[in-house]
């Protein structure tokens, strides 16, 4: 698992991170999400002791990453942002090297190098220079390096960036092919990616965690303004408009057109919860209620919401 | 230290060297200028000896070396790739000394090529093995100590070009210094001699080996060894 308590980092006068508290559970994707600027990489950077940290402690499966920094690197998979690879060197020459370096050996590590350049898609560039693959092979080249030595931990930097839509799926079905048996970070700003990669959100903003959860537990928590989509059966869409703006919790009434004919639809919002007045109104009304439910904030509200961005 | 990760980071030096066509340029103008301080005494003067060979080694080495080392720390901050090699499970030693071995082997690759003038000179005359192989004793540990400074010196910046002058200047420093030291008078002398190249390889030249000479050049290649690391660690708080 990765375990992460209480992390500072500060660039000279700039806190980049601001005492950033959460763990990972090994079976679990765990997604960090944050604009640019918001402190996603440099966390990424501390936790795969690329840099040190102000202060606070970092253990991977159990490993302190500042006491027994090998023993926590040897249960790593890191795939940075920026993607850094050897350019003069041949694919299968990236293999081997980096497998080397891990420590692999023996006779089966050929089959294991061969596996996972097909697990990511690299059989038809093996022969290639890494200078002459494109965006998408590169980043496929970055996730078999993380991977080959089959890690506890996987921290994935914007993983699936420069790929076309098919790649991403490829690297989500990937991630969640991989899950099973690891602990999974994964730093993004693709918000639907997120969504479907994820299990748990954590939402980063100037280097402090500002929300974390499921995308349905964040949109609970978001929807605090308690919104309401109402549609009802019966009357004019004027007259429910001001029958609706008249119950006494409601703050606002919005239309939002008919979903189907003669039933027009309303989110409303109100100071408490309006449902058992709006069910008073429409039996009062004979308005036969088509549809009552909480209006939940989605991932794109939350995120602009959280950090800052025009809502 | 885990001499095996060492050996892989030497290996993926040479072959990201070798890989390029830096190396090769500098291997032939190396012995396109050797070869003539070779041949010059042996069809001019008549003699099968290396000794200018020799001789012109610590100026000429001042510029290779540094040539060869240019790049093997520089060019990962620039590119960005030192992060990878953070994340492996490696020691900072291991890394410097992967990328050390990689500048003696390529030295030792230049001095095995230079055997074909031995083997010319036994074809053509008789020459002094004991005083050749002192010699190339020497050359080892002029190397050795170049590659060291050289490597000190890339690990300091992210541009090779800083790298190689910044390095060129440290070995030349050591080849100037015993130069100038005959025209300096009293102690300021006598150190300069010391400090200088020169003194500590004119012995191995004439085929002698002397252990306050091998002590020099070990010494000098530690020191530089150990700010190399000094500095590679020093990397993860310059970057805070």
């Amino acid at each position: 698992m990765i375990d992460v308590q209480n992390l500072v980092k500060d660039y000279g006068s700039t806190r980049a991170v601001d005492g950033i508290s959460f763990s990972v559970q090994p079976g679990e994707v765990v997604g960090l999400l944050g604009p640019n600027g918001a402190g996603k990489s440099t966390t990424l950077k501390i936790l795969a002791g690329v840099l040190p940290s102000g202060s606070g402690a970092v253990r991977l499966g159990g490993a302190d990453m500042a006491d027994d920094s090998l023993a926590a690197r040897r249960r790593l998979g890191y795939l940075s942002e920026s993607n850094p690879l050897y350019e003069s060197l041949g694919v299968w020459e990236c293999l081997e090297l980096v497998a080397g370096l891990q420590g692999l050996s023996g006779p089966g590590l050929k089959k294991r190098l061969a596996s996972a350049a097909e697990r990511c898609g690299l059989l038809p560039v093996v022969s290639k220079d890494v200078g002459e693959l494109s965006k998408g092979f590169r980043q496929r080249l970055g996730l078999a390096l993380a991977i080959l030595h089959d890690p506890d931990i996987l921290i994935l930097d914007e993983p699936t960036s420069s790929l076309d839509p098919n790649q991403r799926q490829e690297v989500r079905d990937l991630i969640a092919a991989l899950k099973q048996k690891k602990t999974v970070l994964v730093s993004t700003h693709i918000l639907p990616e997120a969504q479907a990669m994820c299990d748990r959100l954590l939402i980063i903003h100037r280097g402090r965690i500002v929300a974390q959860g499921t995308v349905a537990e964040l949109g609970g928590q978001m929807s605090e303004e308690n919104a309401f989509y109402v549609r009802l059966s019966g009357g004019s869409s004027a007259e429910m408009e001001e029958l609706l703006k008249s119950v006494p919790s409601v703050t606002s009434v919005v239309f939002e057109g008919e979903a189907e004919a003669g039933c027009p639809g309303f989110t409303v919002k109100s100071a408490g919860d309006p449902r058992r007045d709006l069910f008073d109104l429409a039996a009062q009304k004979h308005w036969p209620l088509m549809e009552l439910h909480r209006v939940s904030a989605t991932l794109d509200d939350i995120f602009r919401r959280l950090t800052g961005g025009p809502s | 230290m885990n001499r095996r990760a060492a050996f892989l980071v030497a290996l993926k030096e040479l072959r990201e060297s070798l890989n390029s066509p830096m190396p090769y340029v500098f291997f032939g103008v190396f012995f396109l200028i050797e070869g003539w301080f070779f041949t010059a005494p042996l069809f001019l003067n008549g003699q099968a000896v290396m000794d200018d060979f020799f001789a012109g080694l610590p100026m000429i080495l001042a510029f290779f070396l540094p040539a060869f080392t240019m790049r093997l720390f520089a060019e990962e901050y620039k590119t960005g790739t030192i992060e990878s090699l953070s994340v492996l499970p490696l020691r900072d030693g291991e890394i410097v000394l992967g990328k050390y071995l990689s500048a003696l082997a390529a030295w030792g690759l230049m001095l095995a090529a230079s055997l074909l003038y031995v083997f010319l000179l036994v074809l053509l005359g008789s020459p002094d093995f004991g005083c050749i192989a002192a010699a190339y004793l020497g050359a080892i540990l002029l190397g050795a100590f170049y590659a060291s400074a050289g490597l000190f010196a890339s690990s300091l910046t992210r541009s090779q070009v800083v790298g190689f002058l910044t390095g060129f200047l440290f070995c030349f420093f050591f080849f100037l210094i015993g130069k100038a030291a005959q025209f300096t008078p009293g102690w300021p002398g006598a150190l300069m001699t010391f400090l200088g190249v020169d003194s500590h390889l004119s012995s191995f030249w004439r085929g002698v080996v002397d252990s306050r000479d091998v002590l020099y050049f070990l010494s000098g290649t530690v020191l530089f060894l150990a700010g190399t690391l000094a500095s590679f660690n020093s990397r993860r708080w310059r970057s805070s």
